[in-house]
């Protein structure tokens, strides 16, 4: 009996003193608030509710009838969310190589010093990131016409034959690797720009001095002291490949033959396009959010590794 | 004092919380008051309501106020091009607001309106096929009282697509029954009498249909339709399942696109793509107007010598697809599954519904009568676009009669009439889940166009898909 009297009392000096830390942090709290507040509403919200969706059986109006694990029952069944991550998985062993080397690439060019105008060409570089995806996607899917968009023009003025841009399921995922690159690029340059602006220049060129080539210091001083930022590229990416959707509804709309559907655009199409199934949609997302979560813990684990 | 300021803080921060996320209580009360609307609506124009004096006093009273209206714009052109100043003089009191929205977007949008409660549109315009889905998510008024007297102006097969457990939804605006359009200078090229009914003869059958392509390839060059194949929408599987009265699903809910009967019709367009007789240009695209619109001798983008789609194609084609094609176009009847079978089948076409949550259902109905009920308005709209009328008695105006100078002044109109009359029921159009079935269809002919998968497995594989998403068996 003593004692659980002074448990609580204990307790309520714990919690006098938590009260009192944000009461001498009160306007630290106020300001933040507003990003909590939006996350609250917009985001966790959101995020609860599925889980309690996924459960469910509900078309967006009257009340959720549950059905216990039924949606999660359907899904090894479900053919067209497997195939979207499948694809993500595609996307991502086509482009995301190729997009972080560029952007490395382009962001040790950029930090050489040796470039004039270093700043233009960053923000030209950069500047497909902030350029409406919509107008771009319809864009891109205008200049890959394959009767008379502008990439077959080109390659027919040199006598080449035009590609079935849209047209064949594997050109079909390269037109979409060609726009994810252009569009995400420069982004991923910033970001890698950042992280060697944190290497000292003394150790390359020390590297320089005794005699390696810029090559070699490429590969065993920059690319080894810049592995924190290509893992937090690659993660990135990682859930980009997955989690693409305006991309492919403006270029591809997952075709031809669900090629291109990435899981994002199947969660959609479930949950409002014609169906309704809010509680399979639910269920899909968090499948995929789980997928993603093992994803993201091993390439870390990995990395640790190797590290 | 400032331990008082956060919890002032802390409660606004929940009461926030409270109200944007407190939808339950906040949509029934809308569904409240558009009940209320829905019965004033009901009342004011049932039988009932004409035994009572104040009530009828209400009906008279002309309607007013703002009507927002979501529609995709080429609907709201043929209006603004026709019979709108005729609507405008007769309710001045009604402030007409039109939203657009690209064709699929408008029942999407309702949709979302509907199922977070915030209201939509007074009044909307969307195709048949996105209707049973608005339908079936409670958010669509119930008309049937104001439908009652026109019930008879209809076919009844159209009007099942706005029936659901014998009450109306929604007014069906136009609809489009598919023929065959033919190029006379193609047919004539490869040697073929261009006359609409020898066409129609050619055309009996899918089968004749084919070798007629053959024979137009091998004498002219010339492709007979676009058919693209990895991007394919699955409207021409649809055509030929619908006219054997073949449905999405059986009278007992049941899938029926992976039965041995699709697996034919999908082996079926095949034998087209096998034969080399299609483009591979996808609808829609500039490729496809190209061969809708080039001329004969276009070595670069030939033409295409027939396509079989919707009557409203052909308003298109006159004003901005082909105009320069002006007489070189036939119209002959679809081809059949087999000999003697149905050559009739409709494609698209709208309907007028009154959301739940429309604040001028008055307005709206008074919009609905005088664009879809009223016989010598809709003959005007038929006669600008093409888009053909749902009202029985438009097929008895003297405009049917009339030749059509862009189709060689052949008498097109009657065609078109027969074929509406005689589409097949089929169970498209009212299923909730019509898109979540073509959807399923296309990507299925898009593997089997491709090579990916035999039609069986294709379509093995489409018919699970919906299985797995609409829970039928």
């Amino acid at each position: 009996m003593a004692s659980s009297n002074l448990d609580t009392s204990s307790m309520k000096v714990k919690n006098r003193s938590v009260w009192k830390r944000i009461k001498k942090a009160r306007w630290g709290y106020a300001f933040i608030s507003p990003f909590y507040i939006m996350f609250s509403i917009f985001s966790l919200y959101p995020m609860v509710l599925s889980v309690y969706l996924s459960f469910t059986r509900w078309q967006g109006v009257g009340p959720m009838e549950f059905a216990g694990l039924v949606n999660y029952q359907l899904i090894p069944k479900d053919v067209v969310f497997w195939q979207s991550m499948v694809n993500g998985v595609i996307l991502f062993f086509i482009y995301v190589p190729i997009m972080l080397f560029l952007a490395l690439v382009l962001a040790v060019i950029l930090n050489s010093g040796r470039v004039k105008g270093f700043r233009i060409f960053r923000t030209m570089i950069f500047l497909p990131f902030v350029t409406n995806m919509t107008a771009a996607g319809f864009t891109f899917r205008l200049m890959l016409d394959e009767s008379n968009g502008l990439f077959n023009n080109i390659l027919n003025l040199f006598g080449l034959p035009g590609a079935p841009w849209l047209e064949d399921i594997w050109w079909a995922r390269i037109s979409l690797c060609l726009l994810i690159i252009w569009a995400w690029l420069g982004y991923n340059m910033v970001i890698m720009l950042a992280g060697l602006q944190t290497i000292p220049n003394d150790l390359t060129e020390a590297a320089l001095i005794d005699g390696a080539s810029p090559i070699q210091a490429f590969f065993r001083i920059t690319i080894p002291l810049m592995k924190p930022v290509i893992l937090f590229t690659m993660i990135t990416s990682t859930i980009g490949s997955f989690a693409l959707f305006a991309e492919v509804t403006t270029l591809t709309q997952g075709g031809p033959a669900n090629a291109t559907i990435t899981p994002l655009v199947r969660i959609y199409g479930t949950a409002f396009s014609g169906s309704f199934q809010y509680g399979l949609a639910s269920a899909e997302a968090y499948t995929f959010f789980i997928c993603i979560f093992i994803l993201t813990i091993l390439q870390f684990r990995l990395n640790r590794e190797q590290g | 004092m400032q331990h008082k300021n956060l919890l002032k803080v802390l409660a606004l921060f929940i009461l926030a919380v409270l109200l944007l996320t407190g939808c339950d209580g906040g949509s029934d009360a809308v569904n409240e008051t558009s009940d209320t609307l829905a019965d004033a609506s009901n009342v004011g124009e049932s039988g009932e309501a004409a035994e009572n004096g104040e009530e009828d006093e209400v009906v008279k009273e002309p309607p007013s106020g703002e009507l927002v209206i979501w529609v995709q714009q080429a609907n709201q052109d043929v209006w603004e091009q026709t019979v709108l100043t005729g609507f405008q003089d007769m309710y001045p009191d009604v402030e007409l607001e039109f939203v657009n929205y690209a064709p699929e977007e408008v029942a999407n949008q309702v949709a979302l309106a509907i199922q977070g409660g915030t209201g939509g549109p007074d009044l909307g315009v969307t195709q048949y096929r996105d209707l049973q889905a608005l339908i079936a998510l409670e958010g669509v008024m119930d008309i049937s009282g104001l439908m009652d007297p026109y019930i008879d102006e209809f076919d009844p097969d159209i009007l099942a697509y706005c029936e659901t457990d014998g009450a109306y939804y929604c007014t069906p605006w136009d609809i489009g029954p598919t023929v065959t359009y033919y190029r006379r200078d193609i047919f004539e090229a490869a040697g073929l009498s261009s006359d609409p009914d020898d066409v129609s003869g050619m055309l009996a059958t899918w089968d004749s249909y084919l070798e007629t392509c053959i024979t137009i390839k091998e004498a002219t060059g010339l492709n007979c339709f676009p058919q693209n194949k990895a991007n394919n929408y699955g409207l021409m599987i649809i055509d030929m399942m619908w006219q054997q009265g073949i449905g999405f699903f059986d009278e007992d809910g049941a899938v029926t696109i992976d039965s041995p009967e699709v697996v034919a019709i999908l082996e079926k367009i095949g034998e087209f793509w096998a034969a080399d007789v299609t483009t591979d240009n996808i609808d829609w695209g500039d490729a496809w107007y190209l061969d809708l619109s080039a001329n004969i001798d276009n070595a670069d983008t030939p033409p295409v010598a027939t396509i079989v789609y919707p009557s409203w194609l052909g308003g298109f084609l006159k004003s901005w697809i082909a105009p320069d094609q002006a007489g070189n176009y036939g119209i002959a009847l679809m081809p059949a599954w087999e000999e003697g079978g149905t050559r009739a089948v409709m494609a698209g076409g709208s309907a007028f519904f009154i959301p739940k949550d429309s604040s001028n259902p008055d307005a709206a109905w008074a919009f609905i009568e005088y664009m879809a009920l009223h016989t010598e308005n809709q003959v005007d709209q038929y006669e600008y676009s093409d888009y053909f009328p749902t009202l029985l008695s438009t097929y008895d105006s003297p405009l049917f009669s009339e030749p059509d100078p862009y189709f060689g002044d052949q008498v097109t109109r009657p065609i078109f009439a027969e074929v509406a009359e005689n589409v097949p029921y089929a169970l498209m159009y009212d299923s909730q889940y019509y898109n979540v079935v073509s959807g399923a269809l296309s990507t299925a002919v898009q593997k089997y166009a491709i090579g990916d998968m035999t039609a069986e497995e294709a379509l093995q594989e489409a018919a699970d898909a919906v299985r797995l998403e609409t829970g039928a068996p």
